[in-house]
């Protein structure tokens, strides 16, 4: 085994560190200069620290991107690692500005914001990992995060119940997954993702590499809420502080299914099917399988939700399953999954922020709360407008080229019923989009108490991602130029 | 090529950016922003004219710009004679249209700048749709006519009609559409190009025969019967009836119905070889035309009427297409044309009869000739030229529907046969309501209430319908003057232009024609005769009562589906990931059946006493585990598991690892004892409350039972098959030599994967780190412990709703 050169390290994780760092200074700072200040001005103080760290990690990646390999596969940064990273450091730094607002009390703004950082830089590590053993690590690094993060709200048993749903069954997949990831060891030998193809591929029609993939799919299943998996998601969506719901739906998804889909491309899709084993047409059915019934099951639901969050909570559960799809076309769907799950990052992210004003306004976050919403903050309104319709698909936002684009590489790989499927569940699935439009913008209230205005940096977040679906959606080449491109420098 | 660039962006790009404006500057302009709107229309006319006249036609043109191109999308438009004569249709109808709907909307309607938003927006769509030459651009244009009609329809959102007839015709149109565009992109599978130019002009041969090309045709045709409502989707358009007349008379009569037309038209040459296609479009377009025939005849509202009618025509429309031979027809733009023209007068008038009399319903009206002489006479064209008398546009449009339809009737048996009966029967029906739309509300004499309600309608608000009529009755009397416009907008493949003329000598058709207007006539006399009294739409052809119905079942099957599989308890999740494991990796192995059992046979010879008696007695104690009542002693002997599992290593001379287990387990009992002495005793008495019913009980139990059987067959196959080179052999060699450490375990640790462990070490500390901001700055109460849990173990937040 050959030393590590620890200087490279710093140099390919200088994002992570800088971010982690960034975290700890947010703790300092709090402690120190925040201590025996009132609430709100710790939050100020922290929440800047972060959000500076935030911008200038996510400058930081996208001016000057490192690339390289470190220690055959634990820690990779190409231009697609890099793409990814900096999507997820944007998505933390709006969650981390949505956190001002006074929608949930921090009781403890250092320790919150820097769990967020934490819990971003576990989705860095886990993008970069081509590793199983990494792999697994950061998706716990990450999970432990997301999982105080849910549980943030001491004095809320909502949030308390969110966090325990979420740590247990997180346990028990993590559990499954770990099991299948050592079982992928056991049949090849290796826990690098291009070893393990090899390894498939001579293995053939090992009932065990099918265990292992049933196991890691489980686990996978998981953290990107499919049906069955999704059972926590509802109520941690609904229970968890809203940064928090944020992140989980949008930050962890992306780099859960960027993941998700380089464990199954690289390691189990080429080799098996190149060879004609049995393993290729068992995880296409079984991942077929997976996105049939969260397409199904979650649209289904959420058509009767009166809460928006749990709506929001099946909207993702239906999304996973559209993502899904983008996995089944395997090579060809990469490109695509990485572009949906982006831009639905940003609309969810985006519609929780509306979700976050309403409920500091009103206490809940019925329906029925968001009656009149259109008088009191028009702009805002159109925001949520956006999301909304970016969400259900409609051109010419962003959403609408994540489904097609998606949509097209399912069928060019052959999948054409779950595509006629993902088209009539996508309609369905306007429907409840259009509840909570129909509610901001017709919606009759009796309610005419005032309002607080909303902090200035919730709505500059807002309106910041209502403007990136919006751009993304009339021009999409400025995503998808960068993953082509990224896409075929990696190889893909 | 520049030229036709801007010309083009201003046939359709200032309609779509227009909109908006027209809407910002409604609340300024109220009543007024009418005026601003109808320049749009008038502007794409113009464009469109100089547009025609500059590429020169018959040419086939394609504008593009690039969008996408990474996906291959451009904004990519196709200009020849089709797209020109419907967006022709388009943009003056609007431009009538929008000025019909200045003097129609009421000085005090709200919104009145929405209202031409929606309207400019609309007829961007459509011209977006028409125009479109690739495959997704003609299918965003297509929803986005679908969801501006849904805008129009629901305008007077406040009555309950309207907001139901907008759900339905977005419903019937959206899904429709989706079928439209999964069919497109088969289509574009098997040709390898989204271009509708490339697919007109390519050689198709090679994928005209699969199966695909089959379903590709049948969801495109699904599309298209959609919106332009074909049998048994046909009863949305009626509904969308609910809408203010202006929109009635655009959308459904001239312009959005036929884009299902257009869609046909515009892939005629694709599908028309296809042996299906005659018999598919003959039957259900001619079985419409029919059905909305009738259906006219029995309504008695006067839009409803409208709408039936229109119904019917669009049906003959369709299967004119279907019975077309393949080098192309010959008068598609006449039949069109005319219903244009008579279709958008008609609905123009009944609005003005509406808003004068205040009545829709023909039973109540009459009489009015002498209080609108001019809309009366304008009345006698548009119903003549619908029921095909003679000097009308109409009459040419039978002459030649009955001439092609005996054409048809030779070529093709059977199916032409039934067209020929329908096109008769519906030619006579036709007559019989043209005829009652005319005289029941201009003659006879004129009931009480119109006469209190009547106030005469503005002059300005008549220009357009008379407008229409005189088109109908100038190209009816001279219709040579058609020739040369059909001949330049001719397209190849799809048209084959022939000279029109008004005599035609006594020829079959002209016998035919005048005995289904005496029949008609007839049929007139005989509802008056008879008073109208069997005249009502029976039940089973009710096709949006059966349309709501299902929805409201579908409602309340989300409704079911979502309580059934609801589950906000720990005790229901855990079935459903387990059942899930089990049957995928448990059926995975039964499937693998036979060859697995062989080479996990067991070498009995193996079996030590010592090590059997400690698993026994491992099992004997999760057993207990499973029987003991309290949650300390369940602890407790689940921990004797964790002992024994360590005396177990011991007897595989594992020493390290035994004292490794001891710790860990020493450590987690004593730690979750203290937890556990801090719980309140009602937590575990809520759990006990709770225990479930005997069914669960004997579910999870199998359950439980087969994961530890798969669980098993694992652990055998694993052993089974150990591999060849261990990773573990390496480490242990190379121990000293590379870490400097005799105990391989703390080399591995700290050495060889030294990054895990770090990693693994860090995870551990914000764990920590994290547990400690939750623990520790918010202590409970003894009063809150006093009080328990916040409600009994597992009890999700669900479905109640937090306040």
């Amino acid at each position: 085994m050959s030393s590590i050169d620890y200087l490279r390290l710093l140099q390919l994780a200088a994002p992570e560190t800088f971010l982690t760092l960034t975290g700890l200074m947010v703790l300092a700072v709090d402690l120190i200069v925040g201590r025996g200040s009132a609430p709100g001005t710790r939050i100020i103080l922290s929440g800047s620290v972060a959000a500076t760290g935030c911008l200038l990690a996510a400058g930081g990646l996208f001016l000057l991107p490192v690339y390289g390999t470190f220690a055959a596969g634990m820690l990779v940064a190409d231009p697609l690692t890099v793409l990814i990273k900096v999507s997820l450091v944007i998505l933390t730094l709006f969650t981390v500005l949505l956190a001002f607002s006074d929608a949930a009390p921090l009781a403890d703004p250092g320790e919150y914001f820097a769990l967020l950082l934490f819990a971003c830089v576990g989705m860095m590590f886990l993008t970069s990992a081509e590793d199983l053993l990494m792999v697994f690590l950061a998706l716990e690094f990450t999970s432990l995060s997301l999982y105080i993060l849910a549980a943030f709200n001491k004095q809320s048993p909502h949030s308390t119940e969110a966090g325990i749903k979420y740590f247990l069954f997180g346990s028990i997949s993590a559990a499954f997954m770990l099991f299948g990831l050592s079982l992928v060891y056991g049949v090849t030998g290796s826990v690098q993702l291009p070893e393990v193809a090899a390894g498939l591929a001579r293995a053939g029609n090992d009932p065990l590499a099918l265990v292992a993939l049933v196991m890691i799919a489980m686990g996978f299943g998981f953290k990107v809420a499919a049906v069955p998996f999704h059972l926590w998601a509802p109520d941690v969506y609904q229970g968890a502080p809203i940064p928090s719901a944020a992140l989980i739906a949008s930050g962890s998804k992306v780099a859960s299914f960027f993941v998700f889909a380089k464990v199954v491309v690289i390691g189990f899709g080429g080799a098996p099917a190149a060879v004609g084993s049995g393993a290729a047409p068992v995880w296409v059915i079984l991942l077929g399988i997976m996105a049939a019934v969260s397409m199904i099951l979650g649209n289904l639901a959420a058509l009767v939700q009166v809460s928006v969050r749990r709506l929001l909570a099946f909207s993702a559960i239906a999304h996973a399953g559209y993502m899904l799809l983008g996995i089944l076309a395997g090579t060809e769907g990469f490109g695509p999954l990485v572009y949906y799950v982006i831009t639905y990052g940003l609309a969810t992210v985006g519609a929780f922020g509306v979700v976050s004003i309403v409920q500091a306004r009103t206490g809940s976050d019925r329906l029925c709360d968001f009656a009149g919403f259109h008088r009191r903050f028009p702009v805002l309104a159109f925001c949520m407008l956006i999301f909304m319709l970016s969400l259900a698909g409609i051109p010419p936002l962003a959403g609408f080229f994540g489904k097609f684009y998606v949509f097209a590489a399912a069928v060019k790989a052959g999948s054409l019923a779950l595509f006629i499927l993902a088209l009539a569940t996508s309609t369905v699935s306007l429907f409840y989009y259009l509840q909570v439009l129909k509610q901001i913008y017709v919606g009759e209230t009796a309610d005419a108490s005032h309002w607080e205005p909303v902090p200035i940096t919730v709505s500059v977040a807002l309106l910041a991602m209502a403007f990136g679906v919006t751009l993304l959606g009339c021009f999409p080449d400025l995503l998808l130029n960068r993953i082509t491109i990224a896409l075929r420098i990696t190889g893909f | 090529m520049e030229l036709h660039g801007i010309n083009f962006l201003l046939v359709l790009g200032l309609p779509l950016i227009g909109s908006p404006l027209v809407a910002l500057a409604g609340r300024r302009l109220g009543r007024r922003s009418g005026w601003l709107a109808l320049a749009f229309p008038l502007i794409s006319t113009a464009a469109l004219l100089a547009l025609a006249g500059g590429i020169g036609l018959p040419t086939r043109v394609v504008i593009e710009w690039p969008w996408v191109p990474s996906l291959g999308l451009g904004l990519s438009f196709l200009i020849d004679g089709l797209s020109i004569f419907f967006g022709l249709v388009v943009s003056v109808m609007g431009s009538l249209i929008v000025f019909y709907a200045i003097f129609y909307l009421d000085k005090d309607e709200e919104h009145q700048g929405r209202f031409y938003s929606y309207l400019v927006l609309f007829m961007g769509a459509m011209l977006g749709t028409v125009f479109s030459n690739h495959l997704v651009l003609i299918f965003i244009f297509w929803e986005l006519t679908g969801i501006a009609s849904f805008l129009l329809i629901g305008f007077w959102h406040g009555e309950a009609d309207s907001r139901v007839g907008a759900r339905q015709a977005l419903l019937v149109t959206g899904s429709t559409g989706l079928a439209m565009f999964v069919g497109l992109v088969i289509l574009h599978q098997i040709f390898g190009s989204a271009s509708v130019s490339e697919l007109l002009s390519g050689d198709l041969s090679s994928g005209k025969h699969s199966v695909l090309f089959t379903v590709a045709m049948l969801l495109v045709l699904v599309g298209a019967f959609g919106k332009s409502a074909q049998f048994p989707l046909h009863f949305w358009l009626p509904n969308a009836m609910a809408a203010p007349t202006p929109v009635s008379a655009y959308l459904h009569s001239a312009t959005m119905v036929k884009l299902g037309v257009f869609l046909v038209a515009r892939l005629y040459p694709v599908f028309v070889d296809h042996s299906w296609w005659a018999p598919l479009l003959g039957l259900i377009a001619f079985t419409t035309m029919a059905l909305g025939a009738v259906l006219a005849l029995l309504s008695h509202d006067l839009k409803a009427i409208l709408a039936f009618s229109t119904v019917s025509q669009l049906g003959y429309l369709i299967g004119y297409y279907g019975l077309g031979p393949p080098d192309g027809v010959e008068h598609d733009y006449l039949h069109i044309l005319n219903h244009v023209f008579y279709k958008g007068c008609l609905f123009m008038v009944v609005g003005i009869v509406a808003h004068a009399a205040g009545i829709r319903d023909i039973r109540q009206l009459g009489g009015l000739f002498p209080r609108l002489p001019l809309l009366g006479v304008t009345t006698l064209v548009a119903a003549a030229t619908m029921a095909g008398i003679p000097g009308t546009t109409g009459f040419l449009s039978k002459e030649m529907m009955l001439k092609e339809i005996f054409e048809a009737m030779r070529a093709r048996d059977e199916l032409g046969l039934y067209a020929t009966a329908c096109v008769v029967l519906t030619s006579v029906v036709k007559v019989a309501f043209s005829v009652r739309l005319f005289a029941n509300i201009f003659l006879g004499k004129k009931p009480e209430q119109v006469k209190q309600d009547f106030h005469a309608p503005s002059p300005w608000m008549q220009l357009p319908p008379v407008l229409l009529a005189a088109c109908a009755l100038l190209f009816g009397l001279f219709p040579g003057l058609l020739d040369a416009p059909f001949g330049a907008l001719a397209v190849e493949g799809l048209n084959r232009p022939q000279h029109l003329a008004l005599w035609h000598g006594f020829t079959k058709e002209l016998l035919v024609s005048s005995l289904v207007l005496a029949l008609g006539f007839g049929l007139y006399w005989l509802g008056e005769k008879t008073n109208w009294r069997w005249h009502h739409i029976p039940r089973w052809l009710r096709f949006d009562v059966a349309f709501e119905a299902g929805i409201e079942v579908f409602s309340k099957f989300t409704k079911v589906v979502t309580r059934v599989l609801r589950s906000d308890q720990p005790l229901d999740y855990l079935p459903i990931i387990v059942t899930f494991f089990v049957l995928l990796v448990g059926g995975r192995l039964l499937w693998q059946g036979s060859g697995l059992w062989g080479s996990l046979a067991l070498d009995w010879g193996t079996v030590q006493p010592l090590r059997t008696l400690a698993a026994g007695l491992i099992a004997l104690a999760v057993v207990g585990v499973l029987f003991l009542r309290r949650w300390t002693a369940q602890l407790i002997s689940l921990s004797v598991a964790g002992f024994l599992t360590c005396f177990y290593f011991v007897l595989y001379r594992a020493p390290d690892l035994a004292l490794t287990q001891i710790l860990v387990e020493t450590v987690t009992l004593i730690m979750v004892l203290l937890l556990l002495a801090r719980f309140p005793r009602s937590a575990q008495v809520g759990e006990e409350r709770r225990k479930p019913v005997r069914f669960r009980r004997v579910f999870h139990m199998l359950l439980a039972l087969s994961v530890g059987g798969v669980a098993t067959v694992l652990t055998l196959m694993v052993t089974a098959n150990p591999h060849p080179s261990p990773i573990g052999r390496g480490f242990l060699e190379h121990t000293v030599e590379l870490a400097k450490g005799s105990n391989a375990v703390n080399t591995i640790l700290v050495d060889f994967r030294g990054f895990d462990t770090l990693g693994e070490i860090t995870v551990l500390v914000i764990a920590t780190l994290g547990c400690l901001g939750l623990l520790m700055r918010y202590k409970r109460t003894p009063e809150e412990y006093q009080q328990g849990p916040h409600g009994p173990p597992g009890s999700g937040a669900g479905e109640e709703v937090r306040e």
